[in-house]
């Protein structure tokens, strides 16, 4: 009886130390222990209006994560992706009013493209660490943008075609964005795992010196990446403005930490070289879902934060213990 | 590795335990009302409507109210917490309605659906038709307070220049305050305008002080937040401009601070909406259509603005302190 | 060792100014296939200047590069690997915190089409770079470990098989045996040589003769920007050649 036991606990145990390796497995684990928790403690927790609800900020977020945690991986910061998300909103909006929003959508994800592309230069021109730079890009864009707004919301009054396309509801509480973030996660994932490219990101992270030695152009994909972090923050912001029909100036504040906290809690190194995108995704839903289990555990209000912030500790320890046995 | 996996499971059960003590305090009860506020739950204001919310939840046993908020205003996550309320399946809802073209989406269908929604604080101030149908709105018009602003300042004096605060830009109803204040303000000839003093109270008074230099024939101030105030005035103090005689101020809202500044003549009135009563009489209403049917009063129920001047400082100062002002 | 014919590497009269500081003056030097150069010279004499000419690196003032008697232009590090120069630097080689095998084909990822898309080929990944490590005497359960988990040796003796697995002609080898062990530094002397069987003409980079005596066909010393001169092994011994290094000429010594 009890060597069969321990044979089949230890059989566990050796599928697990595989996948143990992966830097996600300490983020899903954790979003599973706390996803059950929650449902204990509320059973509509896991009730389907529930999970379409926290899907919804969860993607919106999540869209944000995958872009920080790609530039993140070529070793540099994107502080200014707050800011991008609220411009991109408020700029469609006021290009939307007044035509074709499919056109307007394109000219911010084209305005994010410039955006992203000018973070790069600077940083690779100024040898100022992208951290400073791109925190003085996102200030810069948020004064801006609350300039122009003078503070006040605008409304969309535009057609229904964007809308349709990111976030207007689908039947069973879904919306496309959910199903934009999970294609982007599997497309940014095979990028990142699965191709050349990918490789040169790591390279490009992890060692910068040895990567270009090696013959990587580690300037071309800093600029790739900060493209692609700009991009998906607009497109982000799109979303949540087509979800609440107006754009404001203040939205999207400090939305960066808690990606950048998001992509951490999956697995991304600070110091760049090693992250998932699985991860990102998985930090994402921890991120989005804490606030919402606690609002409906009828835990007090004033610890939301404080727990938020335990969470983010607790999983970057677990997840820096469970690197060091392997690097 | 075993031994982590041990200890990383003893660190989420206990926490688990904390909120589950909380939880099933609350389950043990018979009625859930959520009162879901845009915030910041931490401001002194809303602690006298979450006084009110939680006192009146106090007098029936069997009703459990869950008050809650983001901890700064901040609009993406008091909607989020509006859904997570609602997903709860709770027996009755009292929020603010602060963007209400992004509660449309979220509030529609369950009220349809026959939940007992009620307005508090920020009112949907659309044509009529197109409002959300809550059963019932407490609190104040917006636009009104700003009018009455206006009117109670013009009483006093005639401003060469007026301005407004606005401390929650995208808050719909803090901006129509604004409006009230810039149209009565026009239609008397004085040149009146809304300026953002965004989330931050430092900022904020920075941007005030700003302000004043590029425009110092402003002598009229209208304040929606009663913190902000208490950041301000130190602040244009600093810069040597004689509050109360260079510069008059209008001002929402009780603190005690605030009761001491017009005591001292720095501020000439403020208005009280009388958050505790919003709160209070919220989850009443709720509570009592829930339990026996029992339609409330329709909206408005008006509770303001009362103008406290000095002579009404004594009484509220001990009620001030102890929560209900 | 004697070479027929022309050298496969010939540099002729390099001279490589930055502004008004002369870092190489008039530098000429040549390797054959199946020999070992070592290149010595003290600190700043330039041997790292005049091996990032043929590397590609930077271009020489005057003077030209020859593979095989033929004169080539070298505008960038691609063009020199292409001509089959591999340079291997023991910080410059492998990305700690990226796997074995993602390091070995850094730059030279395999891959195979999927539709339109051409993703890594990661089973020739995982099965030619377990060969080749293991061909290199590298112990390695799996070619996903990291390489944060080899020594020195292992390390150096991968960038070393990694070069001649993707055919070096020209191995360079800057400082390879600096902070090794004993037991390491053999290891990479039996890659060294194992290239050097395979055809590879080899520059050793270093200051110390000890490191590149004992596997050296020939020498060549610097000082200052300066050739000092061209010795075949027979003609001296270690302590001779380290007192020119450290002299920075032949006047206190007597070659053969």
């Amino acid at each position: 009886m009890d060597t069969k036991e321990t044979t089949l606990w230890s059989r566990l145990l050796n599928v697990a130390t595989r996948f143990r390796h992966r830097p996600e497995v300490g983020v899903i684990l954790a979003f599973v222990v706390m996803s059950a928790i929650f449902s204990i403690l509320s059973p509509s927790f896991l009730s389907l209006r529930n999970l379409t609800g926290m899907f919804t900020v969860v993607s919106e977020l999540g869209i944000m994560t995958i872009g920080i945690t790609f530039i993140m991986i070529a070793g540099e910061f994107d502080m200014s992706v707050s800011s991008v998300y609220a411009l991109g909103g408020f700029l469609f909006v006021t290009l939307a009013n007044g035509m074709n929003s499919l056109l307007a959508m394109a000219i911010v994800l084209l305005g994010a493209v410039v955006i992203g592309f000018i973070n790069a230069m600077v940083v690779l021109k100024t040898r100022i660490p992208s951290f400073i730079a791109t925190l003085g890009m996102m200030m810069f864009l948020r004064g801006v943008l609350l300039a122009i707004t003078g503070g006040k919301s605008v409304k969309y009054i535009g057609d229904s075609i964007v809308p349709a396309i990111l976030s207007t509801r689908l039947p069973l509480g879904f919306r496309p964005s959910h199903f934009w973030f999970l294609g982007l996660t599997i497309v940014f994932s095979v990028i990142l795992m699965r191709t050349r490219y990918g490789n040169w990101v790591f390279a490009t992270g992890g060692d910068k010196a040895v990567a270009r030695a090696m013959g990587v152009n580690t300037d071309r994909v800093k600029i790739i990446n900060f493209m692609v972090s700009s991009v998906l923050a607009s497109l982000a912001g799109m979303m949540v403005i087509t979800r609440f029909w107006i754009a404001n100036a203040s939205f999207g504040q400090h939305m960066e930490l808690e990606a950048i906290a998001a992509a951490v809690i999956g697995g991304t190194f600070l110091t760049g070289g090693y992250g998932s995108i699985v991860g990102a995704f998985f930090g994402a839903f921890l991120m989005g879902t804490v606030r919402t289990g606690l609002v409906m555990s009828g835990a007090p209000a004033y610890w939301y934060r404080a727990f938020v912030g335990a969470i983010l500790i607790i999983a970057a320890a677990i997840n820096l213990k469970l690197r060091s046995k392997e690097m | 590795m075993q031994m982590r996996w041990g200890k990383l499971t003893v660190v989420l059960v206990l926490a688990g335990l904390l909120i589950a003590g909380v939880a099933a305090f609350a389950a043990a009860k018979n009625y859930t009302v959520y009162v879901v506020v845009h915030g910041g739950i931490a401001d002194p204001f809303w602690k006298v409507c979450e006084k009110g919310a939680k006192d009146a939840g106090a007098l029936y046993p069997d009703l459990n109210v869950i008050y809650t908020g983001p901890a700064s205003f901040k609009l993406e996550e008091f909607i989020a917490d509006v859904e997570a309320a609602l997903a709860t399946n709770p027996d009755a809802l009292v929020c603010t309605l602060t963007a209400p073209e992004a509660m449309d989406e979220i509030l529609r269908p369950v009220i349809a659906s026959g939940l007992p929604v009620i307005g508090i604080n920020a009112p949907d101030l659309r044509p009529e038709a197109e409002r959300i149908p809550v059963l019932t709105y407490i609190g104040m018009d917006s636009y009104t307070i700003g009018v009455t602003a206006a009117k109670e300042t013009l009483k006093r004096f005639t401003p060469k220049r007026a301005v407004y605060v606005n401390h929650h830009p995208g808050a719909t109803n803090i901006e129509l305050r604004g409006e009230g204040w810039i149209d009565t303000m026009t239609a008397a000839g004085v040149t009146a305008e809304a300026i953002d003093i965004t989330e931050d109270p430092i900022q904020g008074a920075e941007i005030v002080s700003a302000y004043l230099k590029a425009h110092p024939e402003t002598d009229a101030l209208f304040s929606g937040n009663t913190q902000r105030t208490e950041t301000i005035i130190p602040r244009l103090e600093a810069d040597g401009i004689v509050v109360g005689k260079d510069i008059k101020i209008a001002q929402m809202d009780i603190s005690q601070q605030i009761l001491q500044y017009i005591s001292d003549g720095k501020v000439m009135f403020t208005m009280d909406q009388q958050q505790y009563m919003q709160g209070y009489l919220g989850v009443i209403f709720a509570y009592l259509n829930v339990k026996y049917g029992l339609a409330p009063p329709p909206a408005p129920v008006s509770t303001g603005p009362g103008v406290v001047t000095a002579k009404d400082i004594a009484t509220l100062t001990e009620l001030s302190k102890e929560g209900y002002r | 060792m004697e070479h027929q014919g022309t050298p496969l590497v010939q540099m002729e009269g390099i001279t490589k100014r930055y502004g008004a500081v002369e870092a190489l003056t008039d530098v000429s030097i040549h390797v054959d296939r199946h020999e070992v150069l070592g290149l010595l010279g003290d600190n700043g004499a330039g041997k790292s200047t005049l091996i990032k000419v043929l590397a590609g690196v930077h271009p020489p003032t005057t003077g030209q590069v020859y593979f095989d008697g033929k004169p080539v232009l070298l505008k960038s590090p691609a063009d020199a690997r292409k001509m089959g120069v591999e340079t291997v630097h023991q910080a410059l080689s492998l990305v700690d915190i990226m796997t074995i095998s993602r390091n070995f084909y850094l730059g030279r990822e395999p891959t195979r089409k999927f539709g339109p898309f051409s993703l890594l080929d990661t089973r020739k990944m995982g099965q030619e770079c377990r060969d080749v490590v293991t061909h290199v005497g590298v112990r390695v359960r799996d070619p996903n470990e990291y390489v944060s988990l080899l020594s020195g040796g292992e390390r150096q003796a991968i960038s070393i098989g990694r070069a001649m697995h993707f055919g070096a002609k020209v191995l360079i080898l800057d400082e390879p045996m600096t902070a090794l062990s004993i037991k390491e530094v053999r290891i990479i002397v039996k890659e060294i040589e194992k290239a050097k069987d395979e055809g590879a003409a080899i520059i050793f980079i270093t200051h110390n003769v000890h490191h590149v005596y004992p596997i050296a066909d020939r020498f060549t010393i610097l000082d200052r920007g300066k050739k000092v001169c061209d010795l075949d092994k027979s003609q001296a011994s270690p302590e001779q050649i380290m007192e020119i290094v450290a002299t920075g000429n032949m006047d206190s010594v007597n070659v053969v």
